[in-house]
């Protein structure tokens, strides 16, 4: 799809498509086993539903933490090579031409370095963020849907249907996934906005 | 061989040179390859794309105006080198340096 070294619609590992067939399932488990309380699979249908396009694979922030962590480096590395042939060279040469070219590397292009190594260690850590905030979203939805469905299971074995058994177990379900989903994308996004 | 100390100058340009010359090789396509498209990002993500994007360009545009600017002063600090060697061949030529 795109020429990106990051992304691409074939990964090796878990593609976002595989998690949302995964969130599919159990959403669908979940709204079957409060089928008895009349609206609750609607509920469970809405909440997968947004849960799923906020589900993506982690797979390209990793590498692009990794990516961008080695940019970084490289340009760290290129800006002590330069001071060093700076030094190396003032030791040896002193006219005016001297020090015009000492004072353009130290003044244009040493800050320059510098700051590109800065912007890319700032992507990095983003990287890291949306990193950790897809995969808390996505560990915290599937721990808390499996207690739901344990707990839904639990109720249907121990006697008769009851439904207002059944809604606590998808009202705490739906609070908690709402919770946790807003929580850690506020997050990325307060993160994001001040490494910007 | 000549008794100027243009070693150390004529290191340091190649040294620059070869930084710039791995800036075009491969810092720049390989920033030009972190693209992330907009499937990468969650739904209530939807104001990052544009955000990674811009720090991703300003990047590369960053690195591609110092690879220039590199290869610039690296081939200068060459050229001096060479003109102050050549300064000393042509007064060696006109006289003898005492012992």
């Amino acid at each position: 799809m795109s020429d990106s070294s990051l992304y691409s619609d074939r990964l090796d590992g878990e593609t976002t498509e595989n998690l949302w067939v995964f969130v599919g399932i159990l959403g669908t488990a979940l709204a079957a086993a409060v089928w008895p309380t009349g609206g609750g699979p609607a509920v469970v249908a809405g909440l997968t539903a947004l849960v799923e396009v906020n589900i993506r694979t982690p797979d390209p922030w990793d590498k692009g933490s990794e990516a961008w962590n080695d940019m970084s480096d490289v340009f760290e590395q290129c800006k002590a090579r330069l001071t060093r042939a700076r030094g190396d060279v003032d030791t040896y040469w002193a006219d005016q031409g001297a020090e015009a070219f000492k004072a353009f590397l130290e003044t244009r292009i040493e800050p320059a370095l510098d700051a590109i190594a800065q912007a890319a260690s700032n992507v990095r850590n983003m990287c890291d963020d949306m990193w950790w905030g897809l995969t808390t979203n996505l560990v915290s939805y599937l721990s808390v849907t499996g207690a739901a469905l344990v707990a839904a299971g639990v109720a249907y074995l121990s006697g008769p249907y009851t439904p207002a058994v059944q809604w606590t177990i998808v009202g705490a379900w739906a609070a908690f996934a709402i919770t946790t989903l807003t929580a850690v994308l506020t997050f990325v996004q307060q993160v994001w906005t001040a490494g910007r | 061989m000549t008794s100027l100390e243009t070693e150390a100058m004529r290191k340091a340009g190649q040294a620059i040179s070869a930084d710039a010359k791995s800036f075009a090789d491969t810092v720049l396509p390989k920033v030009a390859s972190l693209t992330l498209p907009r499937d990468a990002f969650p739904m209530f993500a939807w104001n990052l794309p544009d955000d990674y994007e811009r720090v991703r360009q300003g990047v590369g545009d960053v690195a591609a105006a110092l690879q220039k600017t590199m290869d610039s002063i690296g081939t200068a600090l060459t050229t001096i080198a060479t003109h102050y060697e050549e300064q000393e061949r042509v007064r060696g030529e006109n006289f003898t340096y005492q012992d």
